[in-house]
Order: structure tokens, then C-alpha cells, then sequence
């Protein structure tokens, strides 16, 4: 979809228009989709931020002002939304540990010996041993492959920033994956 | 240039997307820094591992079910939607009672007429006259603004102040659990303040500001020294503190005692 198709449907959105608003999310739908997964590993609650996150739009697109763009104005709806779901799984684990549950707690956490997961599962774990910004900058810039100008948009932060902690992250994960891939 | 220039181009430079000028600058340098060339290795070896995924977490669900997934998010925004009217009923409800009930409505009218008429007049008796020059376009006081931007710029002066000045020992790590609380308060005191209709070029630096505010805010409690650079080097990018010190300074002047009085935190 080129950037002025983009734009009229935005208008038309902010002005009511379903049939345009229909048409953004169905462009959006996968890359939404798939960095919502990024961050919550989970395919039912990446379903479920991808939803909301496109709720949020609905009701909030007009008063979005289109200085910047709207996939990056998308993006951070998505990045905030899903850690958002972060904080809100560890709070019910946490929950459940007090309560006594804690063999629901090891399951969740423990899938199983290395050897039997797919190697990709193992990216995503390690992925979230990192501290969050980290992880939101490895998963944009690196996974998703979003310029750091972007990335630095929707996390607000300075490109230095993001280039350190995407040093570092990329730094940490080697060392988590390395003894696995020696395997 | 220096090494931590240098790794933070490592990543661009492995992905081959420097422009031809930085890309030469840093081959220049790795050709005599074995440090920043092994950096290069342990990057790279990273980034092999790290690779972005093969097939997309997407490509998981079927065709239909994309086909179906704009369907599914209008079906829930017409129902938060319809969620969000019921707080208004009260108010439907109140115009359907007024509308069949003609004299009640009058009455009421009335009341709430007299009600305002003698809010007024008494409003009116106690405030003292404001000048024109003392209000602003949205009905605030200037004087009331110019102290809050004092008091914000004097504490963000104290907390930045602070951050540059703090040593920490090669390898070790520091508490920052009350610098991330006051850069936290300070982000909320910011955004009450863009809320004010502040001038342009106050708003410019609170923003400014914010952003290393949110740097300092999401780091760990517990920082070692590449951490704080972090934050350092925002400061020192923007010139931070010299721009604080004359926006303080000007609003204190603009003050009629010319001392900011601290305020509390704007929830």
C-alpha cells in the first residue's frame, strides 16, 4: 500500500468511514499480528492484543494528528498494549504462586527438556530472559526489521539508545543460544 | 573515534546499511582496535544466531481465519462501543423523564437557573479582579504557570545534576530505585505541564526532557556504569543542563518574590 493510499484511508476513518477503516486493518493484520507474538509468545494473546490493539485504534484514530506515521503510531499502540499483557500474565502467575499453585507456574514456564523444543522456540525464550526494553528493541530492529529511526519513534528514545540496547540484547542472546547451537 | 562510536555503528556496519563515508571511518578503526574487532565477531555471531524467523508466527492460522479477522475486531469495537453509551444513559434517561413530564421540566429549569444566577453574583464578589495580562488564552494564570515550569525545571536540574555527578567503580552497579521515582514523578509533572498551554519553546524542552526522564525511568534498579552513560550522554547531547538552568532562570525571574515554591507531585 503506498504511504498517500494510506493516508486517504486514515482521513476517511478519522471521518467514520468503516469500509476505509476495514481496509487498514487488513493491511496491518499480519505485521500486527506477528509483533504482538514477538512479544507475548503466545498465539491466543497475540490474537488477543492484535484485536485490541485495533479496538484502540478505532476509537482513538481521530484524534491521532499524523505527524508521524501511522505504522509507527500503530506499532507503539502494539508495543505498549502487549507489555501491557506482560505485566498483566506476571501478576496472575504471581497470583497463582501464592495461592499455592505453583505446579501451574512450572508448567508454564518449563515447557519441557531443550532437546525436544524447535530451535525457534529457544529464540524466543531466550528473548524473554531480556530486561523489556531490550527485548522490544531486539524484537523491532532485529526480528522485524524496522529502521532505527522508527524503532527509536515508537519506544521514544533516542537512536543511541536503541543501537546500545540492541548491542547489548543481540550480545546477551548469543550467550544463551550458543551452548544450544554447539549441540 | 571512539570505541563506543564505533559499536554503536557494529550492527549497522555487519548489516552493510552505512552510508559509504562512516562505513570507510570504521574499517579504518577496526583495522587497529582488536577490541572493537572482536566486539565485531560477537556481534555477528549474535546476530547468526538471533536470525529473524523463517516462517511467521502468522502464517500459523489459515487463510479464513484472516479473512475473518477485520469481521472479529469490528464485532468487538461495536461492543466496547456499546459498552461505552451505558454510562450516558442516566443522561437518556434523564431527557426522556424531562420531555414527558413538561411543568417538572420547567421547574427544574428554574431552579437551576436561580442556582446559577447566585453563584454568580457571589463568584463575583469574592475572586478580586484579575488584570487581562495576568490570564491566559485558556483562563490560567500566568504567574501559576510560570512557577510550576520553575519548580519542574528546578527539580529535573537537581535529579540530571545528580546523574552526572555520581561515580561508579568499574564493574560494580549502583541503586537508582529513588532517581527512577523522582525521573517517574517528573514525567508526570511533565505531562500535566504540556496539558497548560505552556509557551512553545517551554513545551520543546519538557519534551526534551521527558525523553531522557523515560530513559532514566526504565532503567534497572540496579545500574552499572554503561547504563548511566546512557543517560549521560543524552544529557550531554541536548546540552540539557545549560538549557534548564536559563529556562529555571527565567521563569523565576518572571516570579514576584523570584523563588520557585516546591510543589507536590502532579498525579
Amino acid at each position: 500500500m503506498s504511504a498517500v493510499r494510506e493516508r486517504q484511508l486514515v482521513l476517511r476513518s478519522k471521518e467514520g468511514d468503516r469500509e476505509a477503516f476495514r481496509e487498514l486493518v487488513k493491511f496491518h493484520m499480519r505485521q500486527v499480528y506477528d509483533l504482538a507474538y514477538g512479544f507475548v509468545n503466545d498465539h491466543d494473546d497475540a490474537e488477543d492484543v492484535a484485536q485490541e490493539v485495533f479496538v484502540k485504534v478505532f476509537h482513538s484514530i481521530r484524534s491521532f494528528r499524523q505527524e508521524a506515521e501511522f505504522s509507527t503510531w500503530l506499532y507503539r499502540i502494539v508495543t505498549n498494549t502487549s507489555l501491557d499483557r506482560l505485566k498483566q500474565r506476571k501478576r496472575k502467575m504471581k497470583r497463582q504462586v501464592s495461592l499455592g499453585e505453583s505446579e501451574s507456574m512450572e508448567l508454564a514456564t518449563n515447557p519441557g527438556p531443550i532437546e525436544n523444543l524447535d530451535y525457534s522456540v529457544h529464540i524466543e525464550r531466550a528473548l524473554h530472559e531480556l530486561p523489556t526494553l531490550q527485548r522490544a528493541v531486539v524484537i523491532l530492529r532485529h526480528i522485524d526489521g524496522l529502521p532505527t529511526r522508527t524503532v527509536s519513534e515508537i519506544l521514544k528514545c533516542s537512536e543511541g539508545t536503541v543501537k546500545t540496547h540492541l548491542h547489548r540484547g543481540l550480545k546477551k542472546m548469543r550467550t544463551l543460544l550458543q551452548d544450544l547451537y554447539e549441540e | 573515534m571512539r570505541h563506543r562510536d564505533v559499536w554503536n555503528m557494529l550492527y549497522e556496519f555487519a548489516r552493510d546499511e552505512l552510508d559509504v563515508e562512516r562505513k570507510k571511518q570504521v574499517e579504518q578503526h577496526l583495522a587497529g582496535c582488536d577490541r572493537c574487532f572482536a566486539e565485531l565477531q560477537v556481534l555477528k555471531e549474535g546476530m547468526r544466531l538471533v536470525r529473524p524467523r523463517r516462517r511467521k508466527p502468522s502464517q500459523e492460522h489459515s487463510e479464513m481465519y484472516w479473512r475473518n479477522f477485520a469481521f472479529r475486531v469490528e464485532q468487538r469495537a461495536r461492543a466496547s462501543g456499546a459498552r461505552r453509551p451505558l454510562r450516558n444513559r442516566f443522561w437518556q434517561d434523564a431527557e426522556w423523564f424531562f420531555l414527558i413530564r413538561r411543568p417538572y421540566t420547567i421547574a427544574f429549569a428554574a431552579s437551576i437557573t436561580i442556582i446559577v444566577m447566585a453563584g454568580i453574583l457571589w463568584y463575583g464578589r469574592v475572586l478580586p479582579t484579575l488584570k487581562e495580562s495576568d490570564i491566559q488564552p485558556t483562563g490560567v494564570p500566568v504567574q501559576e504557570v510560570n512557577q510550576e515550569l520553575s519548580d519542574y525545571f528546578h527539580k529535573s536540574k537537581i535529579l540530571l545534576v545528580g546523574i552526572s555527578n555520581i561515580s561508579v567503580p568499574e564493574g560494580q552497579r549502583v541503586d537508582l530505585t529513588v532517581e527512577r521515582q523522582a525521573a517517574r514523578a517528573l514525567i508526570r509533572q511533565a505531562r500535566y505541564l504540556d496539558q497548560r498551554q505552556i509557551d512553545e519553546r517551554a513545551q520543546y524542552l519538557v519534551r526534551a526532557l521527558e525523553k531522557i526522564l523515560i530513559e532514566l525511568a526504565n532503567m534497572e534498579d540496579e545500574a552499572d556504569l554503561p547504563d548511566i552513560e546512557i543517560v549521560r550522554a543524552g544529557i550531554y547531547q541536548e546540552n540539557m543542563l545549560f538549557r534548564i538552568r536559563v529556562a529555571e532562570s527565567t521563569y523565576k525571574e518572571s516570579l514576584p518574590n523570584g523563588v520557585p515554591q516546591m510543589k507536590t507531585n502532579h498525579q
